[in-house]
């Protein structure tokens, strides 16, 4: 163990060492593609209130701010799902999606794109989303990469639904077969805890017709935690939320909010950054807390 | 001694009392992160997305049978233990530039918890297996 700790850090020398060289590479010629920075925001649940997160009220302007003062300002931000926590009162809850649209107009990038959970969504089949927020599914380009947006929440089944399914074959189908692709979702696709709601019934569907694409990742929501899994080549990654952490999947009997910490506030909360690299699709990941630590 | 040297030699002395630096990591919580975070790519037992982590413990950065690393971690020269696994899952492209993976625990408490976890779960296969350190 010793020789091997100690191994660790004379090798800390050649990592900086490393660091050198990347500089120089990079002030030669610097890369030929375009790569890009988007954030990823998930499950603000606004209107939520409890013990779970007794700052609900400042966590999402807290994470604007963050946001705000990021060093690499990312060119859009999309927000996959539960911008609202539910309400069965249909006027509460075009209040609570007004005050989220009022509190993210603070983001100093103005290119932001939502998504429905089953929260803002599940009871009206995303009749008041519409309203505030546009279409429920839709796609967009941006530096060559492929971006669909899959709602598998205004069904309260949790289904993409066969019509959707049709809609997301021919879209794909206008593209190359190695274009890169990325899906923003709120539930995971595959199985992940069906007990628990953490699942797309019909998602196994939707993987089948992406599946013969090789550049696919997929970002989604809803678990309230980081989580990486891939289904073949195609890896799906799911984002911390910024009300609170629920537990690992299926770590204990049922589905409740980790407790929150007085003595580490937002513990398990945040957001992402991702560098998009088109021509490898790649997607660097960097995990960023409510507040700058 | 310049700053830099001191704080060498206290990375040297930090890694020197591996029982003090890793008492706050609960591998049991470690475990729970790992298949989490990291078994979408890794595994014990087998190369996947990403090298095996079998027999990590001890093991030269870049050197898993059958794996095709990046060059950068084939020329690192990094041995994986407590220290060097805690810094790369800080941000590994920090720490190797030039690397492939694009995944990091930036939570110090999580980190800790998921190298308690690997010093345990990873541990090298026999004692021969721990290389010594060439070149150095």
């Amino acid at each position: 163990m010793k020789l091997a700790a100690l191994g660790g850090g004379a090798v800390y020398f050649a990592g900086l060492a490393g660091c050198a060289s990347a500089d120089a590479k990079t002030m030669a010629g610097g890369p030929a593609y375009d790569d890009f920075y988007f954030v990823q925001l998930s499950d603000t649940h606004w209107g939520f209130s409890g013990a779970p997160n007794p700052d609900a009220k400042n966590t999402l302007r807290k994470a604007i701010a963050t946001v705000n003062a990021l060093e690499k300002q990312p060119e859009f931000i999309v927000f996959t799902g539960d911008l609202t926590h539910t309400t069965d009162d249909p006027g509460e809850r075009r209040r609570r999606m007004k005050e989220f649209k009022e509190i993210v107009a603070d983001l100093k990038v103005k290119q932001v794109r939502f998504m429905p959970g089953e929260h803002d969504a599940s009871l009206d089949r995303g009749a008041a989303f519409k309203e505030f927020f546009g279409d429920t599914n839709y796609s967009f380009d941006h530096k060559g990469v492929h971006f669909i947006v899959v709602d598998n929440v205004s069904d309260p089944g949790a289904r993409i639904g066969d019509e959707q399914l049709a809609w997301m074959k021919a879209d794909l189908a206008k593209r190359p077969k190695d274009s890169p692709i990325v899906v923003l979702t709120h539930r995971p696709l595959f199985d992940l805890v069906p007990k628990w709601d953490w699942a797309t019934r019909d998602g196994a569907q939707a993987i089948d017709i992406l599946m013969p694409y090789p550049k696919v990742t997929v970002f989604y929501g809803h678990i309230h935690q980081e989580h990486h899994h891939m289904t073949g080549h195609i890896a799906h990654h799911s984002a911390k939320s910024l009300i609170f952490p629920l537990p690992a999947p299926g770590s204990q009997p049922n589905r409740t909010p980790l407790p929150w910490d007085p003595s580490q506030p937002n513990r398990g909360l945040g957001f992402r950054e991702v560098e998009a690299e088109p021509d490898v699709a790649q997607y660097k990941i960097q995990e960023y807390g409510v507040t700058k630590a | 001694m310049n700053t830099f040297h001191a704080y060498l030699l206290a990375v040297a002395a930090m890694a020197a009392s591996p029982l003090l630096a890793h008492a706050d990591g609960d591998p049991a919580v470690g475990k729970g992160l790992y298949a989490a975070r990291c078994a979408a790519c890794h595994s014990l037992e087998y190369n996947g997305v990403g090298p095996t982590h079998k027999g990590l413990i001890g093991r030269h950065a870049g050197t898993a049978q059958g794996y095709s690393y990046s060059e950068a971690l084939k020329h690192s020269n990094v041995v994986w233990g407590e220290e060097t696994l805690s810094r790369w899952l800080t941000e590994p492209e920090k720490f190797i530039p030039g690397q492939k993976m694009f995944i990091s625990i930036p939570d110090a408490r999580e980190r800790a918890d998921i190298v308690a976890y690997l010093l345990q779960a990873a541990r090298p296969q026999t004692a021969a297996a721990i290389p010594t350190n060439p070149g150095q």
